[in-house]
């Protein structure tokens, strides 16, 4: 009937998806990220059933496969629309928010970051300036300054908003 | 005719009871007492009715009749048990309606004066449901057929009188007074219930028909085995000890008190404590082959008259005074009871009428003292009433004077008969020629002619010799010599405790203490018309009903046989129990009637004796020491083991699932990670059981 | 294949695979983690070449064997790449690729109708939802939450315990499932697993699961959908209608009386 080790090969990568899914659920913090990993354990779990349909020669693995995928459908419309609603109160994504339904005398998880890490800007690669800042247009034949003491003057000024 | 009426004597006060209870609070209120009132003189009118009714022969030929209400319970005999058929009966004869009429009236008349009394009282109408309760439960006590309904409603009497000495159950003093009451009573109702066991045993049926109404039959056990009957008589008496407060269960009966006056005059004194003489002269035929009890019972009471009488001489509170002669006056009545002699029991019984007459009186008065007085009662804050309370001074003299046993009232009729009776079984040789002289004779001093050839029971009591009686190595006559000689004593103390009390109330200078306030003046006619009433019973009973017209004695003898037969009058008892009462209203005058030092004087010079009166002997004292206290250590060992051993046991088993969740709690900390982390784990450690290394 | 496999090799497969995913997964932005995450992303492809290399050559056709070992390294090493980036837009890229790569696997098993099926419904509908909700609830930059994953040592010890119990299962149940139930080990549950003649058996009375490679294909399972599962069929478009609702309630409520309240 059908193909005893070609089984094997569509199980393992079912199995390995999983797994992958399992391992990205359990150790991301975005609720977003979560979400997908998820899905992508589901996918592991339909790789499986489609192997199974195909050594079985029966539509069954295939037609779970296809109410799995509505279900997904409908997983995601709920959930995307929690994670639109949550993100709404908190500004944030982090599932370690949404904790409180723990025992009454548990401590909060709370996560250990490196604030001065966190909240640092990130930092761009400062380039030399190849000529005026936007916004600061002058009359080309009314100025008689060199670029460099143009840059040099508008280090030490204030920048001004021109009226209109 | 005669059932109905029989039926209708418990059923008024039951119904007022009822009805009291179902509509008191809401819609009678303060006018309850007129159901406890109609329902009392109801049961009276019945009372009287059916009394007179067992007078005439034709009505109730065989002079006692018995109406069974209810089957109550029919168990058929076994291989080791014995039938046992139990009925709610109602067994009229002489006793039981002597003491229906009196218990009737007197309730009657404390149920008038109480409603005035309680006026305003928050409780009143549970004060008069208790009331009808109560007058219910001693009807169905005194007109019980068989010895359970009996106990049955001893105890029922014992509730109520429970309920009324904690009526002002917010007072401590009040409650814990009704909890000694009760307790007090249980040691006695144990011996009463082992005694109603015993007679089960013995006779096969605990119905008076088969056994004290059955000569015969008693005539039979007596032969067989006469201590078992000595054991059976000890038992109830025990019971009659506890419930007429008789040495050494008196204590609950003074501490009683507490309870509002009319109940103390009602139950404490007139009607209630008397059930335990009323089932020892119910028990005569038993209690005639049985000396030896009755010699106990003749030497508890003596020793409870005398101790009562010492100890009410030093009390300061008027209505202790009154409870400690009640005390010694019920020590009387089982005194005479425990002669062996027809007089003694129908002079017992014939105190308890008179008692309760004069005893009602007397408390009815302090109570009137106290509602005037504004609630104190200690005789050394009041004085010189007699201006301010007129009717209350003159009834209660009539009360007091009776008590003391002064001629012609009421008192020294039926003290007398006592008196002589145990003279009587103390020189039996002197008065055998005599009675049976009279016996032959067949006629009376009175001209009423004697009832030759009464029952079995008769020939059934002469048959025991009381000459060879001993008890610790002391001859019976001894015994009821020095009894008799105490008897007298307590007289003269009887005559002396009573009028100090009454010259300290009502003689001297007037003082009225400050708690009195507008109250003090004589008490309203709703009170002092029982007074009255009750002052003409207990000056005027002895002469119409007592040995003069005999009246008494022969409607007792229809139960009781033999008690008719005439006696000579002792004159030597008569001019003693005279002078000594003579003597103690002299010297009460002498030292009370004007307040002097004399009394303390007295007291100073005999200071031991006169603590040990004051303090009552030291026997609440020692029941603490001996009973309470033990008792108490016992009670502290069983909490620390009930808290460290059963609790902390219970407490442990308790703890376990706690600590064990206390484990598992941290699984629970609200983090979906980690739930699906367990799951994760949980699903591999299955696959691994199941799948992978089958058999692990 | 053969004798039940749990053994060694198998397991340092799982547990390479396992130390390169959790140096791949997200700590931070330093350098060193720009090292790890190059050693991890080394250690994952040994751990994939092993795997392949247990997998042997076993199919009929080179060419179909061929696109199989490409078809699911792109879904694995898709897969892996989605769990550890940092960003999530990335990730649901990513996802859109072990999508792309896994219908084409379904393709490959003659799944035709599942395969368009998974790119219409999946990359075309679900993660285009996915990436708009995360531009519309994603704060800007990287959100410190994205930065750092939580536990990757213990999530990656729990995947590695759950990769090599499934692997070694899915060998063990491939051995015996051609074997009667006599020859199956006593004691286990496998010995409940349905073999192929089970299958068959269930398969004769239900003819309209059975694949016939010569029937047109979206007509056969078309029958099958609807004469043997109509039932769940209906359900599964209530359940789609219901979310459908839900999800528009949910979205609309007023997130300040939801604060309120």
């Amino acid at each position: 009937m059908g193909n005893l080790p070609l089984l094997n090969n569509y199980l393992s990568v079912g199995a390995i998806l999983f797994t992958l899914g399992l391992i990205g659920f359990l150790s991301r913090r975005n609720l977003i990220v979560m979400f997908l990993c998820a899905e992508l354990m589901l996918q592991g779990v339909s790789v499986t059933f489609v192997g199974f349909s195909t050594f079985h020669g029966s539509w069954g693995g295939q037609v779970f496969t296809i109410f799995s995928l509505a279900l997904a459908g409908a997983e995601a419309a709920v959930a995307l629309a929690l994670i639109v609603v949550l993100f709404r109160r908190n500004e944030t994504l982090d599932i370690s928010l949404w904790q409180d339904l723990r025992e009454a005398d548990q401590p909060p998880v709370v996560d250990e970051f490196d604030a001065a890490e966190v909240d640092s800007e990130p930092v761009y690669p400062e380039l030399t300036r190849s000529g005026l800042l936007p916004g600061q247009g002058r009359v080309p034949g009314h100025d008689h300054r060199t670029i460099d003491e143009a840059i040099e003057e508008q280090r030490h000024e204030p920048v001004e908003v021109p009226h209109a | 005719m005669p059932e109905f009426l029989v039926t209708l004597i418990p059923l008024c006060p039951l119904l007022a009871c009822l009805a009291i209870v179902v509509l008191g609070p809401l819609v009678l209120k303060e006018k309850s007492h007129w159901l406890t009132v109609l329902g009392n003189a109801g049961a009276f009118v019945c009372s009287l009715l059916a009394l007179l009714a067992l007078t005439s022969t034709d009505l109730i030929p065989q002079g006692h009749r018995t109406f069974e209400l209810y089957k109550w319970m029919s168990l058929p005999a076994s291989a080791d048990t014995k039938a046992l058929d139990i009925a709610i009966t109602l067994h009229l004869d002489s006793v039981s309606a002597i003491m229906l009429t009196m218990l009737t009236f007197v309730a009657t008349l404390v149920a008038i004066y109480a409603s005035s009394y309680m006026h305003g009282d928050p409780g009143y109408p549970r004060f008069f449901a208790c009331v009808s309760l109560f007058t219910f439960s001693m009807i169905m006590l005194v007109l019980s057929g068989n010895f359970l309904q009996l106990f049955m409603f001893w105890e029922a009497v014992g509730l109520c009188s429970y309920l009324l000495i904690g009526f002002w159950y917010e007072k401590p003093s009040a409650s814990a007074a009704g909890m000694k009451a009760f307790l007090v009573n249980r040691v006695g109702d144990f011996g009463f219930a082992i005694g109603i066991f015993l007679i089960w045993t013995t006779f096969g049926s605990i119905n008076y028909a088969d056994t004290i109404f059955n000569p015969k039959l008693l005539a039979e056990v007596a032969a067989a085995n006469p201590g078992l009957l000595e054991t059976i008589c000890l038992c109830l008496f025990t019971g009659a000890v506890g419930k007429s407060a008789q040495f050494p269960l008196h204590v609950w009966l003074p501490d009683a008190m507490e309870g509002p006056t009319p109940v103390s005059a009602l139950i404490h004194a007139a009607t209630m404590v008397t059930a335990g003489v009323y089932m020892v002269a119910r028990c005569t035929n038993l209690y005639m082959l049985a000396p030896h009890a009755q010699l106990v019972v003749s030497i508890i009471g003596g020793v409870t008259a005398l101790l009562a009488a010492l100890i009410a001489l030093t009390q300061n509170d008027l209505k202790r005074v009154l409870a400690y002669s009640t005390v010694s006056q019920l020590g009387y009545m089982f005194l005479g009871l425990g002669t062996g002699t027809f007089l003694g029991i129908g002079g017992a019984m014939f105190h308890l009428v008179t008692h309760a007459f004069f005893k009602a009186l007397l408390f009815l008065g302090a109570g009137s003292v106290m509602h005037a007085m504004g609630g104190v009662i200690d005789m050394r804050h009041f004085g010189g009433l007699r201006k301010l309370m007129p009717k209350t001074y003159a009834t209660f003299l009539i009360g007091s004077l009776a008590l003391a046993g002064l001629f012609p009232l009421s008192g020294f009729w039926s003290k007398d008969t006592i008196l002589a009776s145990v003279r009587m079984a103390a020189h039996p040789e002197a008065h055998a020629a005599d009675s049976h002289a009279t016996a032959t004779d067949g006629h009376d001093a009175h001209g009423k002619p004697a009832e030759a050839g009464h029952g079995d029971s008769h020939a059934a009591v002469s048959a025991v010799d009381r000459t060879n009686i001993q008890l610790f190595g002391i001859k019976a006559t001894v015994w009821y010599e020095l009894l008799f000689w105490a008897g007298s004593f307590t007289a003269f103390l009887t005559a002396f405790y009573t009028f100090r009390a009454v010259f300290m109330t009502f003689h001297g200078a007037e003082k009225i203490p400050p708690e009195a306030g507008h109250h003090a003046h004589e008490s309203p006619a709703m009170m002092t018309v029982p007074l009255m009433i009750l002052a003409v019973g207990a000056a005027a009973l002895g002469l119409v009903f007592g040995h003069v017209t005999g009246i008494f004695d022969g409607f007792l003898d229809k139960t009781i046989h033999g008690i008719a037969a005439h006696h000579p009058a002792d004159w030597f008892v008569i001019i003693l129990s005279t002078a000594a009462a003579v003597g103690g209203i002299g010297l009460a005058w002498a030292m009370y009637a004007e307040r002097s030092g004399v009394p303390a004087t007295v007291a100073q010079s005999v200071l031991p004796l006169y603590r040990l009166s004051l303090n009552k002997f030291y026997i609440d004292e020692l029941y603490y020491v001996f009973l309470v206290v033990p008792v108490m250590c016992l009670a502290q060992f069983s909490r620390f083991f009930d808290w460290i051993g059963v609790d902390g046991l219970v407490g442990f088993i308790s703890r376990v699932p706690g600590a064990v969740a206390k484990l598992a709690r941290p699984i629970q900390n609200g983090l979906v990670q980690f739930y699906a982390l367990s799951m994760m784990l949980a699903t591999a450690m299955l696959l691994w059981a199941l799948l992978v290394r089958p058999g692990w | 294949m053969g004798e039940f496999e749990l053994s060694l090799s198998s397991l340092i497969t799982v547990l390479l695979g396992g130390l390169g995913v959790y140096l791949l997964l997200p700590r931070g932005t330093n350098s060193t983690d720009r090292v790890a995450r190059l050693v991890g992303g080394v250690l994952a492809t040994i751990a994939l070449v092993l795997m392949a290399s247990r997998f042997g050559s076993v199919l009929p056709v080179k060419t179909n064997e061929v696109i199989f070992y490409v078809l699911a390294g792109v879904s694995v090493v898709s897969g892996v790449l989605m769990i550890t980036s940092h960003n999530p837009i990335i990730s649901a890229l990513w996802f859109a690729l072990v999508l792309l790569s896994n219908s084409g696997l379904y393709l490959l098993q003659g799944a035709e109708f599942l395969s368009a099926a998974t790119i219409i419904i999946y990359a075309g509908a679900i993660i285009v939802t996915f990436l708009f909700v995360i531009m519309l609830a994603q704060p800007n930059g990287a959100a410190p939450y994205d930065l750092h994953s939580r536990e990757p040592l213990l999530s990656c010890t729990a995947g590695v315990i759950l990769a090599w119990t499934l692997l070694g299962t899915l060998n063990y149940a491939c051995t015996y499932e051609a074997k009667p139930l006599a020859e199956r080990p006593k004691g286990s549950l496998l010995v409940a697993l349905p073999s192929q003649a089970t299958v068959a058996k269930s398969l004769a009375t239900h003819p309209e699961s059975i694949i016939h490679a010569n029937k047109p294909h979206v007509d056969s399972l078309g029958r099958t959908l609807f004469l043997e599962h109509y039932v769940a069929v209906e359900v599964v478009g209530m359940l789609l209608l219901v979310a459908v609702v839900g999800a528009v309630l949910i979205v609309n409520r007023d997130p300040a009386k939801l604060t309120a309240a």
